[in-house]
């Protein structure tokens, strides 16, 4: 396999394209740009479409009307850009379509500012827009495992019909790292869509796509078969690592650029003697909940680390149930935590 | 004497700019380095500018209040800078076409002055993979910059993954560069890391070692 050092949004965006991924529709916005200038130049070398949209809205709803003809499409954005798209987002999940976006989030609320952050996380797992629907969000922490989510995020959004998301943060998308780069997939080994994409309907009769039921039981059965389908991903696609955590005594908790961090914290912990695991939720939906709740049976308590106020700890709580106690640090506004301040907060739950 | 390190994006010209500097300032007093990189948001010359300004470096970027501005600033003091008729003057812009425009705009304060240009390149970067590819970023940054380089860098590396390999393969891209493009090959960048362990004695050109100064959070650098 091809080795390059790149960018990680330069690696996401040719993931996409090595995953199949031949549409891209997006509109530039600080630290995620990358993808769509990387895209620009290679989408038309691979015989792909690039379109630099005139706002956010409009793009969601280009990856809507594409995602329709069952072709492989995908856009990025950051924080602010994918607040705005979250109206088309919910009609994409109501319309079962496969899609993947990217979040490469900043510092919020608001404008915020350009530093990488994960305040976007009630956003990507819990909704976001309207109605009862989930997206399927991956978060990497090395560019190696950004290359292989994306590609994941686009066989996972074929599997279940169902938008996928990649929340990666500033530092993921504008750091730089040593890559290896899959081969190209044939583009006739991807799924088949024929049953119910929009290909023009000759000789067949016309079909629709939508989200639409004025019928408030036809509504719900629509939705009962949404729901079906996310307690199946529930089941099937949990993804997590562990580091260390054979015979820990504590738990770290973190994901993306934080669970990376936390690595390092446990290395130095374990130096000064104490047993001390990470836990890295790969799925942050599905959370990985259940192998979260067994490794809690085994330590002292659970320390989670967030590059926000605290959000996907109450994930972490609900999955430890209150058997230990859960303590929280974070950082906010698009600050990164340093190992060093992680330790001191560390040592004072002790 | 002014420096000026130009290259495609994300070649290293940042790392090697404030290496260079440190190097000048062990044989000379007034060593400025300027951060005219108006393409990159994080991993800049302004991130470690305290730092470098300890260590001697007089340091010309953007005021501490727009450090963290989402917009194109090119730092003052730049008339008085470039009169300097003793100091080194080592000069990081931000990659590519858009990011060598920018030296484009300053040509009149460059006129008459001792310059030297240099292309920094990696060919393990996308877009520059090939000797095609380089000499084509060559001719396209030359003309944005409306600079005639006077040499290249080879910063050929993978990271962490970097080998003695790696580094000869890069050295083998640019000698043909080299040949097809007249300009001549200066250093072959090495990290100091990898240079604990290496044998250079293979290596064709120069070796210029670098330490790094901008890295990531788990590693204690940023």
């Amino acid at each position: 396999m091809k080795k390059l050092m790149m960018k990680g949004n330069e690696a996401i965006a040719e993931a996409a394209i090595r995953a199949g991924c031949r549409l891209y529709f997006g509109y530039p916005i600080t630290p995620q740009s990358e993808i769509a200038e990387y895209m620009s130049r290679r989408l038309p070398e691979v015989g792909g479409t690039f379109l630099q949209t005139e706002s956010e809205v409009a793009t969601v709803n280009m990856v809507y009307g594409a995602a329709c003809t069952g072709k492989r499409v995908m856009t990025s954005t950051s924080s602010p850009g994918f607040s705005l798209m979250q109206e088309g987002i919910s009609y994409i999940a109501g319309a079962e379509l496969p899609c993947v976006f990217v979040n490469v989030v900043r510092g919020g609320p608001g404008l915020g500012d350009i530093q990488p952050a994960q305040s976007d996380y009630f956003q990507a797992t819990k909704g976001g827009g309207h109605g009862d629907y989930r997206l399927l969000v991956l978060a990497p922490s090395t560019l190696q495992e950004a290359i292989e989510l994306t590609m994941l995020a686009f066989d996972l959004a074929d599997k279940y019909r169902n938008p996928a998301l990649i929340l990666a943060d500033g530092m993921i998308g504008q750091m730089m790292e040593p890559v290896e780069l899959p081969p190209m997939r044939d583009l006739s080994t991807l799924p088949d869509h024929s049953s119910w994409a929009l290909t023009g309907a000759e000789g067949r009769a016309p079909r629709k796509v939508t989200s639409f039921n004025i019928d408030p039981y036809g509504l719900e059965e629509m939705n009962k078969r949404y729901q079906e389908k996310y307690r199946r991903v529930e089941r099937e696609e949990q993804r997590w690592e562990e580091y260390k955590t054979e015979n820990a005594e504590y738990l770290l908790v973190g994901y993306g650029t934080m669970g990376r961090i936390l690595k390092s914290v446990a290395d130095r912990l374990e130096e000064e003697g104490l047993a001390v695991g990470v836990f890295r939720p790969i799925s942050l939906w599905p959370f990985p909940d259940r192998r979260l709740k067994e490794l809690s049976e085994k330590v002292r308590f659970v320390f989670t680390v967030e590059m926000s106020s605290g959000q996907m700890v109450e994930d972490v709580r609900l999955a430890v149930d209150g058997r230990i106690p859960v303590h929280f640090y974070g950082r906010m506004g698009g600050v990164v935590p340093t190992p060093e301040e992680v330790i001191r907060a560390f040592k004072k739950l002790l | 004497m002014i420096h000026i390190l130009t290259g495609p994006f994300g070649s290293g010209k940042t790392e090697i700019s404030i290496n260079l500097a440190l190097r000048l300032k062990e044989v000379a007093e007034d060593v400025s380095l300027l951060d005219l990189d108006v393409i990159t948001p994080y991993f800049r010359i302004r991130d470690v500018a305290d730092l470098l300004g300890e260590m001697g470096i007089d340091v010309v970027t953007v005021k501490r209040e727009l450090k963290y501005m989402d917009l194109p600033i090119i730092p003052g003091r730049l008339t008085e800078l470039f009169s300097k008729d003793n100091a080194h003057i080592v000069v990081d812009l931000g990659g590519d076409d858009d990011g060598a425009r920018v030296i484009s705009s300053l040509k009149s304060l460059l006129d008459g002055k001792r310059i030297s240009v240099y292309f920094v390149v990696n060919v393990f970067r996308p877009f520059n993979e090939t000797v095609d590819e380089i000499c084509y970023n060559i001719e396209r940054l030359s003309s944005r910059s409306r600079l005639k380089f006077d040499a290249i860098i080879n910063n050929s590396n993978l990271g962490d993954l970097s080998t003695e390999e790696v580094v000869l393969k890069g050295e083998d891209v640019v000698t043909r560069v080299s040949e097809i493009t007249g300009i001549p090959v200066k250093w072959t960048v090495l990290d100091e890391a990898l240079a604990k362990h290496a044998d250079i004695s293979g290596f064709k050109y120069p070796v210029f070692l670098i330490k790094r100064f901008l890295g990531t959070p788990w590693e204690g650098r940023r």
